[in-house]
């Protein structure tokens, strides 16, 4: 008989990740890649990335997860067991991976987010809610205007003597800050430095606001594997801060020990990777709301449709 | 304005009418008059409504204005009090002070007709005689308002008591049981919290307000909390939470975008009140809820998995 394995995806607005983990929580197989805007494609493709690396013939999925904003689309079009938040699935993810963890800082594409955990639990958490300062999303614009490769950001920041200071609490202001010291002569890797501190300054003014940083304190989600941010958190909360090498992973993992604790197995097929899928936008002209109700199609028929405020806006597969 | 010919009077179904409305509306029936109540927020009265507003105003004054639209040409006059509050650590926002200038500067081209009173925080006055004031600009006997005021007032007093009711015995429930903390236009106007209630509920939640609490009683236990908070709605609204604070699983905190006293209380709350798990949600005018889903999502996530001891993880 074959093993039980499961999976668990995580589409984000700038990346979808994948993961396949056995019994024990091992890893055996992991996918990265850009959303690109096509959350549908990018999860197609993660699935072939995933089937290349585990043994079919060793294992067998039986529980599929997904999380991440286009959880409830993905959720559907894969027939995952268990759709969850974002939050709780970081939560799990990192709670199984680091027991004593008591506060979970995470700063992705578009958003960033800070979890409090006690006895293994989350009891707190806050999202930032108006804008994408300071996010991977922010690095990325500002690496493109200096010529860098974001990837670079860490290692050329830790090169830096100084930080150059950076006003980062709105783009648009760090952008005209940043042209600014340029034009006065701050060497590159100061203004980069001056980024990442501005990225770290940012999150804990903002999202993290009033919250208390207990140690252990693990970082993760895309910016984390910028080391001159990593450097800024530890100096401004004088305690180490731990990134886990699978941290980039971390929801897809916490989704995927979820889907195996469900108890609720079925065999998952890989196929779904080469159906066609469709989503189409109605506005609902049943009422003054016109909510706007997404439908699902799988090979040209309605599998699922949300979005409606009401029952007159239900329509069904 | 000829008072006199007033038939028919509309009332905006926003801001206070939350809080007052029944009041208003029985009084005015007492003394023969017809009422009509505009019908639930909708987006398309939303946008109606922020098309007139400055971009400034917050959320609920730009429904209001909304509602206000609806009942032009349905109705002789609009009845849009004057609200400043009765003691000086009892006000309410300068927006209920400005009310019937704003509608009527805002609906300057259509000439609107509207109907006014003050309440007002710096002269001694009750409630009995605002309305005895407003009976006598619609021109009636002083009895007769007297007599309206009070059958409505016992009428308002009997809806509120049925309501506490029904809140306590929700609390003997064995459901997860949210309270949702803010001014009662935005906990419950279809397009703002009973949003949050029905997602919610759909979670398997029981949801209470702070608002189907006695108003005295939350006044009364909201100085423990500040002696010098000026606003009456946020005295209610904090001692609806501190009366409750120790029989619900949750608090969420309701604001609608901008609110000032909103911006200083519910800060001073979230900073104070650390026994139950507490969300902050502040609603604006974006389009979809799958933001506000996620958020509430996490927040009945953290109370179910703190109730069951963990995730399963841990054995």
């Amino acid at each position: 008989m074959k093993e039980k394995a499961y999976i668990g995806i995580d589409i984000g607005s700038i990346s979808t990740k994948g993961v396949v983990i056995d019994q024990n929580n091992t890893f055996l197989a992991e996918s990265y890649l850009w959303t690109q805007g096509n959350p549908t494609q990018a999860t197609k493709d993660v699935l072939h990335a995933l089937k290349e690396q585990i043994d079919t013939e060793k294992y067998q999925i039986v529980a599929a997860g997904t999380t991440g904003s286009a959880r409830k689309l993905i959720g559907t079009m894969i027939g995952a067991q268990v759709i969850k938040n974002e939050i709780t699935a970081h939560a799990v993810g990192t709670t199984t991976l680091h027991p004593d963890v008591r506060t979970i800082l995470e700063i992705g594409g578009q958003d960033s987010k800070i979890i409090c955990v006690e006895n293994g639990v989350a009891t707190d958490y806050a999202m930032n809610t108006l804008c994408a300062a300071g996010t991977g999303a922010f690095l990325s614009s500002q690496a493109h205007r200096l010529g860098v490769d974001v990837e670079e950001f860490g290692a050329i920041a830790l090169k830096a003597k100084n930080a150059a200071p950076i006003a980062a609490r709105c783009t648009v202001f760090a952008e005209s800050d940043l042209v600014h010291k340029l034009q006065v002569g701050y060497p590159r890797e100061e203004i980069i430095a001056g980024l990442c501190k501005a990225v770290a300054g940012n999150y804990l003014n903002n999202v993290a606001k009033g919250k208390k940083i207990v140690p252990p304190v693990v970082f993760q989600g895309g910016v984390s594997k910028n080391a001159g941010v990593v450097k800024m958190f530890e100096e401004a909360l004088s305690m180490p801060v731990t990134v886990d090498e699978k941290g980039h992973l971390m929801g897809a993992f916490g989704i995927a020990v979820l889907a195996r604790e469900s108890g609720v197995f079925a065999p998952f097929s890989f196929d779904v990777a080469d159906m066609d899928f469709i989503t189409k936008e109605i506005t609902c002209g049943k009422c003054a709301n016109h909510c706007e109700i997404i439908c699902v199609y799988r090979d040209a028929d309605l599998i699922d449709a949300w979005g409606n405020r009401c029952e007159k806006g239900r329509i069904t597969a | 304005m000829n008072e006199t010919q007033i038939k028919t009077i509309g009332i905006p179904r926003g801001l206070m009418a939350y809080r007052n409305g029944h009041l208003w509306k029985k009084f005015f029936e007492n003394l023969g008059f017809n009422c009509i109540v505009s019908g639930r927020s909708s987006r398309q009265l939303l946008d109606a409504g922020i098309e007139r507003a400055a971009d400034e105003t917050c959320l609920p004054f730009k429904i209001y204005l909304g509602h206000v639209m609806e009942l032009l040409g349905k109705c002789d006059v609009i009845f849009v009090p004057r609200m400043g509050g009765f003691t000086s650590r009892e006000k309410m926002c300068t927006r209920y002070e400005s009310l019937p200038d704003l509608i009527y500067n805002i609906f300057k081209d259509e000439q609107i007709r509207i109907l006014s009173v003050s309440y007002d925080w710096d002269t001694p006055v009750k409630e009995s005689g605002v309305f005895l004031e407003l009976g006598q600009k619609l021109e009636c006997k002083r009895r007769d308002v007297k007599k309206a005021y009070a059958a409505a007032k016992k009428y308002q007093e009997q809806i509120l008591k049925e309501r506490e009711k029904r809140q306590e015995d929700l609390l003997n429930e064995s459901h997860i049981k949210i309270l949702m903390a803010g001014h009662p236009y935005v906990l419950h106007d279809a397009y703002m919290g009973r949003e949050l209630e029905r997602i919610f509920k759909n979670l398997g939640a029981s949801v209470l307000f702070t608002d189907y609490v006695s108003r005295e009683a939350a006044v009364k236990r909201s100085y423990h909390f500040s002696q010098n908070m000026p606003w009456l709605i946020n005295r209610e609204i904090t001692g609806g939470i501190l009366l409750n604070r120790s029989k619900v699983d949750g608090i969420v905190l309701v604001s609608a975008y901008p609110c000032g006293p909103d911006a200083l209380v519910n800060d001073m709350l979230v900073r104070k009140i650390k026994d139950v798990p507490l969300l902050q949600l502040t609603l604006d005018a974006q389009n979809g809820t799958a933001g506000l889903e996620t958020r509430i999502e996490s927040f009945m996530d953290i109370i179910q998995y703190q109730k069951a001891g963990g995730y399963g993880n841990q054995h």
